[in-house]
Order: structure tokens, then sequence, then C-alpha cells
């Protein structure tokens, strides 16, 4: 019963500090504590993770469910079937996975597979369709405004688009959720709008998946030909698109 | 002395709760068989520890990450989504966070239990704890504003770097052709901080965590945690000798509400409450709230005697403060989330920039 000891009759008394006995107090020292105390004895591991859930959960209903995740999104704005230039062509491949109508199947890309098709909106207003681009050498590139090494590459993409090379066409893509913050950055660093898009509202990540960005494919009459993880140079992507080409 | 004493009011499980914490922030055990992440709409939620979201088995979001990818972006819009969200789990947790609710923590606790020579705290490592202030204000702060980066995760964090790098470049042959002296840098130094943990209790914590640095501010103001009854309290300086954190006194900017002190006393003045019942209490923590002249340095039982005015006035404070920054906090969410914060942190979390964690 040390609560009731003198000072040095305490044990564990050292010299002005006094070390607690703990077992023998802990048996010892009556009970005195609050009412949210005894009711929450026992039960705060769960009350814990209980207040962590509902901080989670609550902001996960309000916005999750306007939420479209990059992978699972509807193709909301991607047709735009009387803005675009261009009609679509007879299609090359049969079973040609489709993200417009989400058709055929998303799966990771590999050198030699097709692309798959989808049409995208681009800030500039026009319509980029892949499907239009199967006669020639597309270089499709995934970004997003806060990723140091992708916006570091954007002015070698800049400079191959401005090579002016024949039937080649640069599209880079963000998965940024707003197509204004792209029209932002671009205005901001006088890059042409007629190349960048958004994928944000449409299923095309789903279709184009990859874990990571940069992440920029090589594509030729509809095949992919080159798959790049990270960014390159413009060199490494000139001497690529040479290749390709056949130059 | 009173005969009002506490029972052994210390959670009894500390350790237990930290896995629960880590197994809930990490359930997606498949990830970490396939090397791929997560991609579920949860990832647009933060937990309220360190924990990498590029971490294959990661199901939510690190609020340090996202502050950072938040920032790198904040020329198109201001994160009030994630500042809401850290601002409430400060307010409501403040350290406590770091004691429980961390996984980085409990691999450093585990570290600290081999049995080797210990480094003490001294006076030496109390003025390394406030390095940790640095590392926010340069590489959380200042890197990802201006150099467009998220600076603490790339060059520093060792939590991503065992979380996410490692297992990531040891599942995908791709990123392995991306490493180079980034990777090794940060490879290294997650080895220095690991060792260093075994020797030194909570090392990273105690002199680099940034997160902890943060939470820090709100301890004055955190409404669960630590709690001393004044009237108790002797001024014994028992549960300072037992702390193993660089505290001055429990519940200070260091106190990471780990409950040591808790067996230390030999009143059993302090517990584990929502409350501030006790009057000297309230008393330290208007205090830190009204300024450092204000802070009353005397002993907490000596505060119980200071004028029923003063005390009203001060509890009236706090909460005053407690409530501004309840409104503040939630009033930022809810402007986060119409404005889609969750989506801009769910659209960072599922796609990786490689360097951004530390892989190049």
């Amino acid at each position: 019963m040390c609560y009731n000891m003198p000072d040095k009759a305490r044990p564990g008394f050292r010299g002005g500090i006094r070390v607690h006995h703990r077992k023998e107090c802990r048996k010892s020292i009556p009970v005195n504590a609050s009412f949210m105390f005894k009711l929450t004895k026992g039960l705060r591991p769960i009350i814990l993770l209980s207040v962590f859930l509902i901080m989670t959960v609550v902001p996960c209903s309000c916005g999750g469910s306007s939420t479209q995740s990059f992978n699972t999104a509807a193709p909301t704005q991607a047709a735009d079937p009387t803005g675009s230039e261009s009609t679509p062509k007879p299609n090359r491949f049969p079973n040609r996975p489709n993200a417009d109508q989400k058709t055929g199947s998303a799966k990771e890309l590999a050198k030699g597979d097709v692309a798959p098709e989808f049409s995208v909106k681009l800030i500039d207003g026009t319509t980029f369709r892949m499907s239009d681009h199967d006669d020639g050498v597309v270089l499709l590139n995934f970004w997003a405004t806060w990723c140091g090494p992708c916006v570091k590459e954007m002015p070698d993409l800049q400079k191959l688009s401005n090579d002016g090379i024949a039937h080649f066409t640069v599209c880079c893509l963000s998965v940024d959720d707003s197509a204004s913050d792209v029209k932002t950055f671009c205005q901001k660093n006088s890059y042409k709008e007629s190349l960048f898009g958004t994928v944000s509202g449409t299923a095309i990540g789903s279709y184009y998946p990859s874990d990571y960005i940069p992440y920029t494919l090589l594509i030729k009459d509809g095949i992919v030909q080159e798959i790049f993880v990270g960014s390159r140079s413009y060199a490494d992507y000139r001497k690529a698109v040479d290749a390709v080409m056949g130059k | 002395m009173t005969s009002k004493t506490n029972k052994r009011s210390r959670f009894p499980k500390r350790h237990y709760v930290q896995l629960m914490a880590a197994v809930l922030y990490n359930c997606n055990f498949r990830g970490f068989a396939d090397g791929k992440i997560y991609k579920g709409d949860t990832k647009g939620l933060c937990v309220p520890g360190l924990n990498c979201y590029s971490c294959p088995g990661a199901a939510a979001s690190c609020p340090l990450g996202s502050l950072q990818s938040a920032l790198v972006g904040s020329r198109y819009r201001i994160p009030y989504y994630i500042l809401g969200t850290i601002l409430l789990f400060g307010l409501f947790l403040g350290r406590f966070i770091c004691g429980f609710l961390c996984p980085f923590g409990l691999i450093q606790d585990l570290l600290h239990k081999i049995p080797t020579p210990k480094i003490g705290k001294s006076r030496v490592t109390r003025l390394l704890s406030l390095f940790k202030y640095a590392v926010l204000f340069v590489f959380v702060l200042i890197i990802p504003l201006w150099k467009l980066a998220p600076g603490f995760c790339k060059y520093i964090c060792p939590a991503g770097t065992f979380e996410a790098g490692i297992p990531l470049v040891f599942k995908n042959p791709v990123l392995r052709e991306l490493t180079g002296r980034l990777f090794t840098w940060k490879v290294f130094l997650l080895c220095v901080i690991l060792l260093l943990c075994i020797f030194c209790f909570r090392a990273f914590c105690r002199f680099v965590c940034p997160l902890g640095a943060v939470y820090s501010f709100f301890q004055p103001v955190a409404i669960f945690g630590i709690r001393v009854y004044p009237d108790r309290c002797t001024n014994c300086g028992a549960c300072v000798h037992a702390c193993p954190m660089d505290i001055k006194k429990v519940r200070d900017r260091e106190c990471i509400h780990c409950g040591q002190c808790i067996s230390s006393c030999p009143e059993g003045a302090i517990h584990y409450g929502f409350k501030d019942s006790v009057k000297g209490s309230l008393e330290e923590a208007a205090a830190s709230v009204l300024g450092p002249s204000e802070h009353a340095s005397a002993p907490a039982g000596t505060a119980a005697a200071s004028g029923k005015r003063t005390f009203g006035s001060r509890k009236t404070i706090l909460l005053v403060v407690r409530l501004v920054l309840f409104v503040l906090g939630v009033t930022l969410l809810v402007a986060g989330i119409l404005g889609g914060g969750f989506r801009d942190v769910l659209n960072k979390a599922i796609r990786i920039c490689h360097e951004c964690i530390g892989i190049g």
C-alpha cells in the first residue's frame, strides 16, 4: 500500500525521485476513473479504429460516389461525334479493344499488341481518334502536371512534334483529374494545345494500364512497337521513332 | 496526499494496436504477391500515420505524400482536402498517432527491442529533435513548391523505400532498369536509419519525421491523449525520467503518448483520456495556446491553486481554439471534397511517378 506510506518507506524510493514499484502499486491503487474512462475501458482500440473508419468512410461516401477512378471510369466525355474532325474508319482489327464502348479486354499492353481504340477531346477542342492513325506512327504519352519527370520531358516531346516527321503524331494524355489544369499548364509553358488531352472521365486509363508515369507507347499501324516506362531524352525518342519508321 | 489515485490507466497492448493499424493500412495482400499497387477508391483517403501509398499493400494514401503531391500541384488548385484531413487528425489525436497508429513506428519499436547497448536521451538528442522541423520546412514545403518534386518522398522517406521502393523494384523488372544513384542513396539511408533505431529509441520519429513535426503543433489542443491529474502530481520527475522520448514534461511536443510514464508515476497521476477534467492539464494546454510567456513551468499541482477566474477564462480559450480548429478542419475537408480533392489524391495515388518515390 505504497500510497499510505511516507516517502522513504515506499518501495523504490531513491533520494528525491520516487520510483514506482509497479506491480504492487497497480494492485493497491483504487479505481477512481471518470465515467468516460470506465465506459471505454477495454474497448479503446476498437473505439479508436472506429473513429478512424468514420473519418475515412465519410469523405469516401461523399466524394467516392462522384469519383471515377482512372481505371474504372465510364466514357462520359470521350466520344464527341459532332465535334469530331474525322469520321471513324472501318476497323482494321475486328477484335480491337475499344475504350469508348468498353469492349474487348483491358489488359496490360506488350509489344506487338493492338493499340486499343479510343477517342479523346484535346485541349484545343479537336478530337484525337486512335484508329485515324492506323496508317501512321503515334507516340502516346501518359503524364501528369504534378509529375516531375513527366514535365521535364515535355519540351523534348514538343521538339519531336515540331520536327515535322511525315505520318507521325504525338499525343500527350494527362492523368490529371481536371482538363483546366492541363490547359493552364499548356498556357504557362506555351505548349501546343493540340498535343494535349486528359483521360479524366474516360475509360482510356483502363485500356492502357500502367502503375507508373510517364508511360509512353510508340504505335505503328495500330500495333504497339515500343513501351517506355520513365522519362527519356529527345535523342532516345527520336532514335526509336526513326527505327520504327525504318529510316 | 490525495486518496484519489488512478488505477493502471494505460493502453494495455500498444503494439497490438500498432499492428492492427499497419494491417488495416496495408490490407491489399495480393499486391505484395503481384508487385502491383491497389487502385480502388479508398486510395483517395488518407491514413493518419506514415504509410507509403505506393506500397503494393496500401489501401489508402499517406498524408505526407499526398500533401507534397498536392503542393507540387498547388499552382493549379489549393489542397484544401488534404490540409483539412491533417488538421482534423492532429486536432483529435496529436502525436498519439505516432505512438499508436504509425506502421513505421512499430518497426522502430521492434528494432529497439533487439538487446544491444542503447543510446540514452540527452541535451544533444533534445537539440537534434529540432532537426525534423527543418526537414518539414525544406523537404515538405520548399522543395515541392519551388522545385516541383515531393522532396521528402524522393530523397529521404525510409518508409517509402522499405514499404514501396524495395518490394516494387524486386517484383518489377521494368523498375529495376530505372534504378540508379537515387535508389542507392535511399536504400543506404534506410539502412542507416534502421541501424540507428536498434541503438536509439525511435531515431527516425525523434529526429527526422516531418509528419510527427506537423502533429506536434497540435499537442496542446489534441482532444485525446495523455492527461495528468495535477492534484496528485508531486513533480517528482519520474515520468520524464522514464520517458524514452526527449520530453521536458508530459504531453509536450515530443510526447508520443506511448504510456511509459503511466506505470512509472508513483502517484498514479497520469492516464489516457478525452476530457480535460482537471485544472492543471487545461492550464498547461491553455498556456501553450496563449504563448510561451504565459506558459507555466511550475508543477502541474501548483496550477490547481491558481485563481478560479483565470482557470475559467483559459478553459474557455482552449475550447474556443478547439472549436475554431474543428470548424476550420471540417470546412477545409468539405471544400476539398467538393473541389475534387478526393479525386485528386486518388489520381496521384494510383499512378506513381517512379522518381517521386525514389526509384531513379
